[in-house]
């Protein structure tokens, strides 16, 4: 149970303080309500080529980090489909360091070409590091162009080309920033060795002025449902051909959502798993072979991953998965099986309590996406978990036209 | 009105106080370290063995003896042990490093007993089953082959090479036919000499009580998993660096090249130790480092470039890290060895060396913050053989060092000349 309480300031500002004594630090986390989802499709990777100008300095301060590191803090940030998240720990004395830098950049950046220009490199870099310069590095952008159609997920966050990275304006950028980076567009939570009330009070001193922006209402065209098996095939140089599977699934506010992740855990979390023990160990056909859900806030996807071993054809590779999944479709799990993940999933929950940085985050992502009292209950959404329900579920996600499969060959030519 | 242009007031007086472990045996002599803390109820137990790489008579031993060691004992199936931990949603973490196999367990104390009765066996009594060892074997092969295609990998590998010959157990010389011809009796081998209560030691840290040392000495304390041949010396294997200052490993398709430049330094008990740490910090250790704000925040060569001091018993190095753009790589070469020469020719300014004293000091207090912060620091001094005054002695020349020292420290230890690079990719 993670005690917090909430204020919203006359600007909009949400506002969260959590009270952990049981460490000297302080965590200031931001969460802004936009993500790459909000991108224009001709000008994708903005959100997070934005995130990396944000360390540029500010209207009031030349540099960000500088003046952090002198305090002992430390910082970092993460783009998402949907969020853009700032954070920051501190030691608690220093607090007020971390309020004057966090609320300088949401008051207005310094926006400079030449910084423009060295982010523009830097994130060049890093699609390269991430994407392009990687083994399977472009199965991730594959996967999300093949099962999305209209949902703008059809773009990875990193951006759908480099070029759009490439002719981004000082002018996009401004106006970027004023659309989105609001007081009532953001989450703040204060989570330390800090009371609720002083929270509150500084919270209001350093943030309280800032001006409400007007924020565009999102209104983001709904993914049709898919009605059509999907596959596509490429050949990379790679020493082993995968196998990724992708089906539509329920948005994270639906009860079902809870449902995949507890189906995603019995089929691939932990050495007892079933796609481990199966497929990996006694029928050796997968040398890696994993099932997750994307976790996004709209409706994401569900995947199942695999790098084969050598001597398998990519055929009976696809024909053990779908076995796999046919099993979780018919036949009901054993109560026990079921227990076991909800079990890991309540211990999981009770090793993220001991961390204030993570509580920081958790409480802004729940809050933006509805409530932050989301963050107590989730134990019960999945305690509420039935073998029926689950099946149910499988059922809805397992269907071969719900099903988009990347087919990712080895290219023998290059070998 | 708030004044947003000048800093608030800074108080970075703090007092960085850490729990002193307690100590205890148990009956066969083994050590425990135990931090009695937190508010969960919960607990961490590592076992440390001297069974890392440093003992193996053949490449990968070491490292699949210790992960293979879940995969089926006396009493349990491979199965059945994945089934217990998952079950009670704890976790049981193999890893080694040069000089330790460790086993460490994660597990809410409602669980312990069940959670150690099958650790022992998992420590004391695996039995390698042929079928695990050929599946694990084929799956970590493949691994090992995805891995080797990324020029970080290959970087990081050939550095270790140059840095202590390849017959160092420091080097990684891994190749394919390593996994093709390791054997079964290899890895029992292996543990039966190295996995015995003459070589462990076991810290704890989260909540614990006496029914906690009751499991540790029942299930660990007696004499029974010792040594079969006699106390094995440990081996002594000399360092013999490469001649050769510079190397390059074409990668023809790759689009960033991966650098790697360093050197061995001074290790955690001799004096220079400490300064060296703060200097190297000033060129690479923090995101405000003077190579992060050349080479990616001026330059935008890379989305990351670091420098740290990486330490081990027998040995501490200078490691400079980054993956570059090939079209740049020449030029993020150039701009490495100019950071480095100025550190030689011009004294850190104060402004500078105050911001990393903080930085540090803000470091030094995240290290000492929650039970597995604190074992980690604990389990740090425990592999070098040291105490908490290595702690006070860093925080003591974090606060004092002057730039002339630092000055004097890089003009001894980060000449050009000795320093090796390797790179990985395309020039």
């Amino acid at each position: 149970m993670i005690d917090f309480k909430r204020h919203t300031l006359d600007n909009g500002l949400r506002v969260i303080a959590h009270t952990d004594r049981t460490t000297p630090m302080i965590a200031v986390n931001v969460a802004y309500d936009v993500g790459s989802r909000d991108e224009n499709p001709d000008k994708t990777g903005f959100a997070h080529l934005f995130e990396h100008l944000m360390f540029g300095g500010s209207v009031n301060i030349p540099n960000y980090d500088t003046p952090l590191q002198n305090v002992g803090g430390d910082n970092n940030a993460f783009t998402t489909n949907d969020i853009t998240n700032y954070y920051l720990t501190l030691p608690a004395q220093n607090i007020e360091t971390g309020l004057w830098l966090e609320s300088d950049r949401m008051l207005g950046l310094a926006f400079s070409e030449k910084g423009l220009n060295v982010q523009r490199n830097v994130v060049i870099e890093e699609y390269k590091q991430r994407y392009l310069n990687q083994p399977y590095g472009d199965v991730y952008p594959l996967v999300k162009d093949l099962a999305y159609r209209v949902h703008p997920y059809r773009w990875p966050t990193i951006g759908k080309d480099i070029s759009h990275i490439e002719n981004a304006t000082l002018n996009d950028v401004k106006d970027f920033f004023y659309r989105y980076y609001a007081p009532n567009n953001a989450v703040l939570t204060i989570a330390g060795n800090i009371d609720s009330d002083e929270a509150f009070r500084l919270a209001a001193k350093w943030f309280g002025s800032i001006p409400r922006r007007n924020v565009p209402v999102r209104n983001l065209p709904a993914e049709p449902a898919q009605e059509q098996y999907r596959e596509k095939r490429v050949a990379r140089q790679v020493p082993y051909p995968g196998v990724y599977l992708s089906f539509h699934m329920y948005d994270k506010l639906s009860p079902e959502y809870y449902v995949t992740d507890l189906i995603s855990d019995i089929l691939s979390n932990g050495q007892s798993s079933r796609l481990y023990r199966n497929l990996v160990i006694n029928n050796a056909v997968f040398g890696e072979l994993d099932a997750y859900i994307s976790g996004d806030n709209d409706p994401g996807l569900f995947t199942v991953a695999g790098k084969l071993i050598n001597g398998v054809s990519i055929e009976i590779a696809q024909a053990e998965i779908w076995r796999e999944l046919d099993k979780i479709t018919n036949d009901r799990v054993n109560a026990d099986e079921l227990q076991k993940v909800i079990n890991k999933v309540e211990a999981n929950l009770l090793y993220s309590e001991i961390n204030y940085l993570n509580k920081a985050i958790s409480l802004s992502a729940f809050e933006l996406l509805g409530d932050a009292g989301l963050i107590n209950r989730q134990g019960d959404f999945y305690r509420d978990v039935s073998p029926g329900k689950l099946r149910d579920v499988a059922q809805q996600i397992f269907r071969k036209e719900n099903c988009s499969t990347l087919l990712y060959e080895k290219n023998e030519l290059n070998d | 009105m708030i004044n947003r242009k000048t800093a608030p007031e800074i108080n970075n007086v703090y007092d960085i106080s850490y729990l002193l472990p307690e100590k205890w045996k148990l009956s066969n002599g083994i050590d425990i370290w135990g931090l009695n803390a937190g508010s969960q109820e919960l607990v961490k137990i590592d076992f440390m063995f001297d069974a890392g790489s440093w003992y193996q008579s053949r490449n990968l031993i070491a490292g699949i003896s210790n992960v293979l060691m879940n995969q089926g004992t006396q009493k349990y199936s491979a199965q059945q042990i994945a089934e217990i931990f998952d079950f009670r949603g704890a976790y049981l973490q193999l890893s080694t490093d040069q000089q330790y196999g460790n086993v460490t367990i994660l597990t809410l104390n409602k669980y312990l007993p069940e959670i150690i009765d099958v650790t022992a066996d998992v420590i004391r009594n695996p039995v390698f089953p042929e079928k695990e060892v050929k599946a694990q074997l084929a799956k970590k092969k493949q691994h090992f082959i995805i891995e080797n295609n990324k020029v970080k990998t290959i970087a990081q590998k050939k550095f270790s090479q140059v840095l202590f010959g390849e017959d160092h157990p420091y080097a990684n010389t891994n190749v394919v036919a390593d996994y093709e011809i390791l054997t079964r009796e290899d890895l029992v081998r292996f543990h039966t000499e190295r996995y015995t209560f003459e070589n462990c030691k076991i810290i704890v840290a989260g909540r614990y009580d006496e029914q906690l040392k009751r499991l540790l000495e029942n299930y660990f304390g007696d004499s029974n998993w010792g040594s079969k041949s006699g106390t094995i010396k440990s081996p002594v294997y000399p360092l013999v660096p490469s001649t050769q200052m510079a190397h390059f490993f074409e990668k023809k398709d790759a689009l960033q090249s991966a650098i790697r430049i360093g050197r061995h330094l001074p290790n955690r008990n001799e004096a220079d130790f400490f300064g060296l740490n703060v200097l190297i910090t000033v060129l690479g250790g923090y995101f405000g480092s003077r190579l992060m704000m050349n080479i990616r925040e001026d330059k935008g060569y890379t989305y990351g470039i670091g420098a740290g001091m990486f330490s081990q018993l027998n040995a501490s190095y200078l490691n400079i890290l980054t993956e570059v753009g090939t079209d740049v790589c020449s030029a993020a070469l150039d701009e490495i060895y100019r950071e480095i020469d100025l550190l030689q020719n011009e004294p850190v300014p104060d402004v500078e060396l105050e911001v990393v004293r903080n930085y540090l000091l803000g470091e030094t207090l995240r290290s000492f913050d929650g039970i597995f912060a604190m074992s980690a620091s604990l389990k740090t001094l425990i592999e070098s053989n040291l105490n908490y005054s290595h702690y006070e002695q860093f925080i003591e020349t974090i606060r004092n060092i002057t730039p002339a020292e630092l000055q004097r420290l890089a003009q001894k230890y980060l000449n050009r000349e000795e320093l090796f690079q390797v790179v990985a990719g395309k020039i």
